[in-house]
């Protein structure tokens, strides 16, 4: 019955850096919409590498797991390494279902966007 | 005390079999039983189990305050509203093709009119109010001259919201105008007296009061007497109104579990209803919730809440430990926010982030206890997690 995978499973029972970074060293990204169902916020900080990520998510079980993974796999990366991180990695990583492929597009433009850090707070 | 999980909280989709109605069914099946075919009059196996289907008639007719004769068996709801509608619309078409119905009707009566549309009916969708009731008013001021039938369901399947019938026969009645009423989900758990209810069709359904599935009744108004066309040819059985060899041990299923339901009724429903309110007083702090279900005029087990700050599908498999189900209806690949909902202007996101809780008989007071600390864990981690705050999903 559980389209997910245990990987994915333990990401949203049990998601790793939940929450928000504050400070002005840190990156942030807000994607998605209420009615599109997909919420994401994304906050990094600006070192390179990487140091420490955190996020808020309201989506499917794909979406949250999707942020957990992704925030724990950034910790330690150089930008440039995060840059080079696919749609196709995340799903393959959560090993997601086809149908959740929507989730990581979303994720995957989080990080970038925040990457870009053109983002202003709202 | 430990408890099982997970709880189930679904009866009102289905409920398991009473232990005495197995029993009473597994008389019907072997050689030793009373398997024969009713219609076989001619050896005494056959008079055998047409006594027992006359049993199980008079079980729902008391039940019921009925005539046995008025008790027309079926394969169940879906096909006893298919058989309400489409029979007595086909019958009564040339006094006119217009028929009224509610936009939180259950799909059997929704996608059954929608067919009708395809013969030339015109139908009239009551939206409800706020809270999902339909007006006696809204039915009055839609009535025509070509109006044949009105539909409107006795309590809402996903709410629980009990549908001011009483008002609506008389109005019906008074203008002479079918009305069919499906109580898949009042039976057992509201008690129903048509010998004062002036209600033309009634569908009902075995598995939802401890039955076995399969089988149903659609009741048939003898005096005034309502007249349908067969949906079903072949043999002539029932009057007429429905073929097919009478399946014994489903019939005496039913009668056995509408009997015993009906008998706990009053005891039941206060059970089902405290337990309900305490549920509700449990959970109703957490951030947004959003109560769907009535406060008043509501089936005493059911409990439809939203939390919009968190996605459906998220919400539901946090919830791990409840059997429930969402407000949604899921295919594999798309989720449709729930028409009962939407009509009753939730907005989609709400409709959503819906979960209904529908208590029954094994449903144990202790067990509430532990619904409430896992809903109110659950929700509020997964709150935790979300962007949104209840100002963002309830503006």
């Amino acid at each position: 019955m559980n389209l997910y995978s245990n990987v994915t499973m333990k990401h949203f029972q049990q998601p790793q850096n939940m929450g928000e970074l504050q400070g002005d060293d840190v990156a942030f990204a807000k994607v998605g919409s209420l009615p599109q169902g997909e919420v994401i916020q994304l906050t990094l900080q600006k070192k390179d590498p990487i140091q420490k990520a955190a996020f808020k998510a309201y989506g499917s079980v794909a979406t949250i797991a999707s942020c957990s993974w992704l925030t724990s796999w950034l910790e330690g990366k150089s930008w440039q390494q995060a840059r080079n991180l696919t749609v196709q990695n995340i799903i393959d990583e959560l090993q997601l279902p086809e149908m959740r492929r929507p989730a990581a597009i979303l994720v995957l433009e989080a990080l970038n966007k925040a990457l870009d850090n053109d983002s202003k707070r709202s | 005390m430990t408890v099982k999980t997970p709880i189930y909280l679904d009866y009102a989709a289905t409920t398991p079999l009473d232990p005495r109605v197995v029993k009473a069914m597994m008389a019907c099946l072997d050689l030793q039983g009373d398997f024969a075919n009713p219609a076989s009059t001619s050896h005494i196996h056959g008079e055998r189990a047409k006594q027992k289907v006359a049993m199980a008639q008079g079980q729902i007719a008391q039940a019921i305050h009925a005539q046995p004769s008025e008790i027309v068996w079926t394969s169940g709801a879906t096909e006893s509203d298919n058989l309400a509608i489409k029979g007595a619309a086909q019958f009564h078409q040339k006094r006119g093709k217009h028929i009224i119905t509610s936009a939180i009707e259950h799909k059997a009566v929704l996608d059954t009119c929608g067919f009708l549309t395809t013969e030339g009916f015109d139908i009239t969708y009551l939206e409800p109010d706020g809270q999902g009731f339909i007006h006696p008013q809204q039915v009055r001021d839609a009535l025509r001259d070509d109006t044949i039938l009105v539909s409107i369901m006795h309590a809402n399947n996903e709410t629980g919201a009990i549908q001011p019938i009483q008002a609506i026969a008389e109005i019906t009645r008074e203008q002479g105008v079918l009305l069919h009423v499906d109580a898949a989900q009042s039976l057992g758990k509201i008690a129903i007296n048509l010998a004062t209810l002036p209600v033309d069709l009634m569908s009902f359904a075995s598995h939802k009061v401890y039955g076995p599935k399969g089988i149903g009744v659609l009741y048939v108004r003898h005096k005034p007497r309502a007249r349908l066309l067969p949906q079903i040819h072949g043999g002539g059985h029932q009057q007429g109104l429905r073929s097919g060899t009478l399946p014994t041990h489903q019939i005496v299923g039913m009668g056995e579990a509408v009997a015993m339901t009906c008998e706990d009724l009053p005891k039941e429903y206060k059970r089902l209803q405290q337990m309900r309110d305490k549920l509700w007083q449990g959970i109703k702090h957490l951030p947004a919730i959003v109560r769907n279900s009535p406060e008043t005029n509501c089936l005493p087990g059911h409990l439809n809440v939203s939390f919009p700050t968190i996605e459906g599908e998220a919400l539901l498999m946090g919830l791990d430990k409840l059997a429930i189900s969402s407000g949604s209806a899921c295919t594999s690949a798309t989720i449709e926010p729930s028409h009962v909902l939407l009509s009753m202007g939730k907005q989609p996101w709400v409709a959503y982030s819906t979960v209904r809780f529908s208590l029954g008989r094994f449903t144990k007071d202790n067990d509430v206890n532990f619904i409430i600390q896992h809903v109110c864990d659950v929700v509020t981690r997964l709150d935790a997690i979300s962007p949104l705050t209840p100002e963002d999903v309830l503006a």
